[in-house]
């Protein structure tokens, strides 16, 4: 994925940002699962968003695991060292240690992963003042995380354009196929389903709230 | 119980699927969002099925809670 398409990402992720912070205000004081719903969609479409910017290649992970992994355990066998402790002990507290680490040193490897990646998009940008299409904040939010999904329509059209095999998503089973085997494209249509999950479940609170009223 | 699991991931993955084939045709307009929301959602209950049945070992809390939002507690 070049520069252009993470220039769209950029897009892409400046709705769904804009769009977290307005669910967050629509949220205060409220309880409604649909509007929770919302949030944890937006969230994960901004997560999928993020990884879909790239720039942390697959490859890498297991090595950078594999990394952290040996500092621990080379750390561990050092101090074991300097403590004084017996070969046996130093062997087993090493091993102990290492199975302890494994939970954290992933989640480590994620936020590096992350924030990796989240680089790729540039610095957060503050909320735009952009006039509202309409006075009640639940359709503005509506309207945010429409304009949301035609930037990742047109991410995930330049991405199959750009693919070798590009020409395979003119059928809907060659889309998939494509989906299954480019990770950059995978993510993309990740957060565009979680924004359909979003929109559906805000237009429910809508409809909720209008009932209500 | 694991063979109702497997087949209701199955499923899950098949309603995956059929998103994406419905993904594929909104890129070219066709498809309302909802079609979308509705498949995805219904993978993800389809999920959030099998996982009470068994629940898988490196389930976060926030799945959990993902579960409980979606099935109401």
């Amino acid at each position: 994925m070049g520069r252009g398409d993470n220039a769209d990402l950029v897009v892409v992720w400046r709705f769904l940002d804009e769009a977290a912070q307005r669910v967050a205000d629509l949220g205060e004081g409220q309880d409604h699962d649909a509007i929770q719903s919302a949030r944890i969609r937006i969230d994960d479409s901004i997560r999928a968003a993020i990884r879909a910017a790239g720039g942390f290649p697959r490859w890498v992970r297991p090595w950078l695991d594999a990394l952290l992994l040996a500092v621990v355990v080379w750390v561990t066998a050092t101090l074991c060292g300097l403590v004084g402790l017996p070969s046996g002990w130093t062997i087993a507290v090493t091993v102990l240690v290492a199975l302890v680490s494994l939970l954290p040193l992933f989640r480590l490897a994620d936020a590096l992963r992350d924030l990796v990646n989240r680089r790729g998009l540039g610095p957060p940008v503050p909320r735009a003042a952009s006039p509202p299409t309409s006075t009640v904040p639940g359709e503005q939010l509506l309207h945010v995380l429409v304009a949301a999904r035609s930037a990742l329509a047109v991410v995930m059209r330049r991405r199959i354009a750009a693919h070798p095999w590009g020409s395979a998503a003119r059928t809907a089973a060659g889309f998939d196929l494509l989906c299954q085997r480019d990770t950059r494209l995978h993510f993309a249509s990740l957060a565009d389903r979680c924004v359909c999950q979003a929109i559906v479940s805000v237009e429910r609170w809508l409809r909720t709230a209008e009932r209500d009223r | 119980m694991t063979t109702i699991a497997a087949r209701l991931y199955a499923t899950a993955e098949l309603a995956t699927r059929a998103a994406v084939y419905c993904q594929h045709a909104d890129l070219t307009g066709t498809v309302h969002d909802h079609t979308i929301c509705r498949l995805e959602s219904a993978a993800d209950w389809l999920k959030g099925a099998a996982n009470q049945l068994l629940p898988p070992a490196n389930a976060s809390r926030r799945q959990l809670t993902e579960g409980y939002l979606m099935f109401g507690g």
